[in-house]
């Protein structure tokens, strides 16, 4: 794989990515196919997909964890002078904050890992504990918060550090269905503040809609991108109820019918 | 009646919030009695076993297998008093540190080498296994042998005992660090040396003071059979002398002042762990 910077309006270009793993059988089994997604700067691009279709392996491959069997991913921003290399942040399912780390330095991680300055590090790290409404919060060890609060704290500990490109790996997927929904308006209204080109992964179709500038369906073992449907919904968004919005249903329909031909087990 | 019906409303409540109901100030209360009651039975069980001891001793078992605890308390007061049982503590101190310091580094090495890498962990596993299959005490001359009489041999033989303590608690904790934590702070761009600083050796801290704590009592056992095979100075000699004399109060004291010195090196262990593993705190 080769990650390079190259000029080109797609923040993140991936092109004819195909990927298998070995099962603990000995055989291999192919988790991604010919797999060619493109997103635009500042887009919020949503991948659903049934089970086991291989969202994470393309996501984890997109973000540079894995490298692909074949393929490239190209990752860029446009600079003051030309195409400059992005940073990419990372929010996964569980929350994965350091245990032995309280809430306000688990945010200041980003920061440290990133080289930025002592002094500068405490008040961008309390500015964004406030904006995840975890103020109170601060002196907290992660196994004394809530899910939700520890889901604010990763979304916190990624934001600070102004990732140009956002992996979300279902962050809200292990939540209780109202606190899901307050995170999702919370990040919207970040993701409103300052854009950022988002992917994002789920399996819950309202979600996708309610998020999404755009949404690729994905076919089950091995993944293949079936389609992309544009969400249309103008910004800012209103979250809570957005799936009484017209067309909320029809695009619900178009996902499904996409998606429903996959779901029988094999 | 009357009485009966005003106490109605009050037991409602209480069923109704539960136990939320309870005065605030019993909780530190409680548990501050609770750890006297805790130490009021240990210090109950303690003079059970020395009195059973006392009782057996002279009636049932011969005095001078078993000795009893007031000649042993005698005995301990008198030698403490002494200048040659300071030099010999001293001698048996610094044959400890010293030795459990070279154990615990070296496995600790060793151990987290090869945890990181899977390729020489796989080469040297079964090595290091067949090396610890070793009865190290049959090692004892050997190290006599090369490191002679002094206090050399004494250190060898307990930093080779620590050794495989720590090895396996390191090799083994290698494994458990979470690698999605360390994922994330890859992708967030920090060096190899930040995730070792703030993922790997947090998530080794259980591993590393178990090793250390197992590591304390393994180091005298080194300590003590060492001066056993061949010593003209240490506790593990004074009790060799005792028991060759006949003289069981001065055989239990030295045992004595051997379990004060592992529980003080546990001490110390502990008030580091204390401070480390703060998170872990309730």
């Amino acid at each position: 794989m080769s990650v390079r910077e190259t000029v080109t309006t797609a923040a993140v270009a991936i092109s004819n990515v195909s990927h298998s793993f070995r099962t603990p059988a000995g055989t291999t089994m192919t988790a991604l196919e010919d797999v060619s997604v493109s997103v635009a700067e500042n887009e919020f691009f949503t991948v659903v997909g049934p089970t086991g279709c291989g969202k994470s392996t393309l996501l984890n491959i997109a973000a540079g964890l894995i490298t692909p069997a074949s393929g490239t991913v190209t990752m860029a921003k446009q600079g003051p002078s030309g195409p400059v290399k992005p940073t990419i942040g990372y929010i996964t399912q569980d929350s994965n904050l350091l245990p032995w780390c309280t809430v306000i330095e688990n945010i200041m991680v980003g920061l440290e890992a990133r080289g930025v300055q002592k002094a500068e590090r405490k008040p961008r790290a309390a500015d964004w504990a406030s904006r995840v409404g975890l103020a109170k919060f601060e002196n907290h060890y992660p196994r004394q918060l809530s899910g939700g609060m520890q889901k604010r704290c990763s979304i916190a500990r990624t934001m600070v550090y102004e990732p140009d490109i956002v992996f979300m790996d279902e962050p809200f997927s292990a939540l209780d269905a109202i606190t899901k929904s307050v995170l999702q308006k919370v990040f919207l209204e970040l993701h409103d503040q300052s854009l950022k080109t988002i992917i994002f992964i789920t399996h819950d179709l309202n979600e996708a809609i309610a998020l999404s500038d755009r949404v690729a369906v994905m076919t089950g073992r091995p993944g293949r991108v079936k389609t992309v449907v544009d969400i249309p919904f103008a910004r800012p968004r209103d979250v809570y109820h957005i799936t009484r919005a017209t067309g909320f249903q029809d695009l619900h329909d178009q996902l499904w019918s996409h998606l429903e031909l996959d779901l029988d087990l094999r | 009646m009357a009485v009966q019906s005003a106490d109605q409303p009050d037991a409602s409540v209480a069923v109704a919030s539960g136990d939320v109901i309870r005065p605030r100030q019993t909780k530190t209360a409680r548990r501050g009695r609770q750890r006297l009651l805790r130490f009021g039975a240990q210090l109950l069980a303690t003079v059970i076993i020395l009195g059973l001891w006392q009782l057996l001793s002279g009636r049932v078992i011969a005095s001078f297998l078993i000795s009893n605890p007031v000649d042993v308390i005698k005995k301990l007061v008198d030698i403490l008093q002494t200048q040659t049982m300071w030099s010999d503590i001293s001698v048996t101190a610094q044959e400890l540190v010293i030795g459990y310091a070279i154990g615990v580094a070296g496995g600790a090495l060793v151990g987290w080498a090869l945890g990181a890498s899977e390729f020489f962990g796989s080469v040297c596993e079964p090595l290091i296994n067949a090396i610890n299959g070793i009865p190290k005490i049959a090692l004892a001359p050997v190290f006599l042998l090369w490191f002679g009489l002094g206090i050399w041999s004494k250190v060898a033989q307990a930093a080779m005992v620590v050794f495989f303590v720590m090895f396996y608690n390191i090799y083994m904790g290698m494994r458990n660090v979470p690698q999605p934590l360390v994922n994330v702070i890859r992708v967030m761009g920090g060096s190899r040396l930040y995730i070792i600083r703030k993922v790997v050796f947090p998530s080794l801290a259980t591993s590393i003071f178990a090793g250390l704590k197992a590591g304390v009592p393994f180091a005298m056992i080194g300590v003590i059979v060492g001066e056993f095979v061949a010593a003209d100075q240490g506790v593990g000699y004074y009790v060799l002398e005792a028991t060759q004399q006949y003289d069981p109060a001065g055989l239990f004291a030295g045992i004595a002042i051997m379990v004060a010195m592992v529980l003080f090196g546990l001490g110390i262990v502990n008030l580091f762990q204390r401070r480390v593993l703060k998170w872990q705190e309730n």
